[in-house]
């Protein structure tokens, strides 16, 4: 399973798929967040493994 | 099937949604600094010898913009300054990440507090009604920025509002249907009063600015601010967010959209209010009291 680190601390699992299927398939919003894989970020069409590990970045700011 | 960077051919890791252009880091980070150079230019936010105050909370737009004013070839003097508003499990770290910016950047920031400017944190003014946080926060905040920057000589503050904050500005004004400012009828003499303040960052999108800190290693993983939740923008925020996505470069229509109203209303005609002085503090207002000084009233 893919596994997707959010900001909050919450750990998402899913299945393998280009980064955009993902990130819909989890409803969230692909505009509003950015993910890397080994510190390097990835775009919408990079295809994702399974056993990959993700970690997304809100560009959501506070205040 | 994925493509390279459309220059030079390496692992793309970012792509402008609108032009579909595909870059490695090193041509985006060039892209976003160029893109950031030209709103400085076409809107004249910087002049030779201006002194720079620089809003800086340490989260992630200040401290791209911090980092790219300080890279661009200006001839201006750059002044982070941090306001502590004192919100507990939240300032501490991001004003630690403020402060290890400055020092990598050889800059020296200069720290004003809430307790400063009223004798209590944004935790004390708020035990009784988190729900006004936003509010709050941003009103006391300008009056730090604003004083702060006084008190250091700076002729300008530059804050890390994107494209993003913009949009949702004006589409808030709509839907408050407030026809003052959506025309631009609310003339004064702040100019005259108030540091001008400028925005680079006004045409870069919240993500390109993300990305650049991300592909720049800027970033370190720090708490959300636990009053977000209560900001009134985040529904037009999440709105908006989702029709970029959809429809990217919808952001960006609504701000040039609004440009070019103001444009064709032209000058505006009327009376022009006058500011004065705040009775408590000399901040300018148009009223008897400053926001700031009505809000801490009110709060008593």
């Amino acid at each position: 399973m893919v596994t997707l680190h959010l900001p909050d601390g919450q750990i998402l699992t899913t299945h393998a798929g280009t980064l955009e299927e993902i990130l819909l398939r989890l409803d969230l919003n692909p505009y509003e967040i950015l993910v890397t894989r080994d510190g390097e970020l990835l775009l919408a069409d990079d295809p994702v493994d399974e056993d990959d590990v993700l970690r997304a970045t809100s560009i959501v700011h506070g205040g | 099937m994925t493509t390279g960077c459309g220059s030079c051919g390496k692992k793309a890791v970012y792509v402008d949604p609108v032009t579909k252009q595909r870059f490695c880091g090193e041509h985006f980070s060039a892209w976003f600094e160029a893109g950031v150079a030209s709103a400085i230019e076409k809107y004249r936010m910087i002049e030779p010898g201006d002194r720079i105050a620089v809003g800086l909370s340490g989260g992630k737009d200040s401290t791209v913009l911090l980092t790219v004013l300080a890279k661009l070839d200006l001839d201006a003097e750059l002044i982070p300054i941090t306001v502590d508003e004192g919100i507990g499990g939240y300032r501490d770290d991001t004003i630690l990440a403020a402060t290890r910016l400055c020092d990598k950047l050889g800059l020296a920031d200069k720290l004003v507090s809430f307790t400063d400017i009223c004798g209590k944190t944004l935790d004390e003014l708020l035990s009784n009604d988190p729900r006004q946080a936003c509010s709050v926060c941003g009103t006391l905040r300008r009056r730090a920025l604003n004083q702060a920057a006084r008190e250091v000589g700076a002729t300008k503050i530059a804050t890390g509002h994107c494209l993003d904050d913009e949009a949702q500005s004006v589409l808030m004004n709509y839907l408050r249907g407030d026809v003052t400012r959506v025309t631009g009828s609310f003339q004064t003499n702040a100019d005259t009063l108030f540091l001008p303040r400028i925005k680079p960052l006004c045409r870069s999108t919240e993500r390109e600015t993300v990305a650049y800190g991300l592909v720049n290693h800027l970033l370190t993983d720090l708490p959300e601010c636990p009053y977000t939740k209560y900001a009134l923008r985040a529904g037009v925020r999440r709105g908006l967010g989702k029709l970029e996505y959809t429809t990217p470069g919808t952001m960006m229509n609504i701000v040039t959209g609004q440009e070019k109203l103001l444009a064709k209303l032209g000058p505006r005609e009327g009376e022009i209010t006058m500011m004065g002085r705040c009775e408590l503090c000399g901040e300018p207002t148009s009223h008897r009291l400053c926001a700031a000084c009505a809000l801490l009233e009110k709060l008593k």
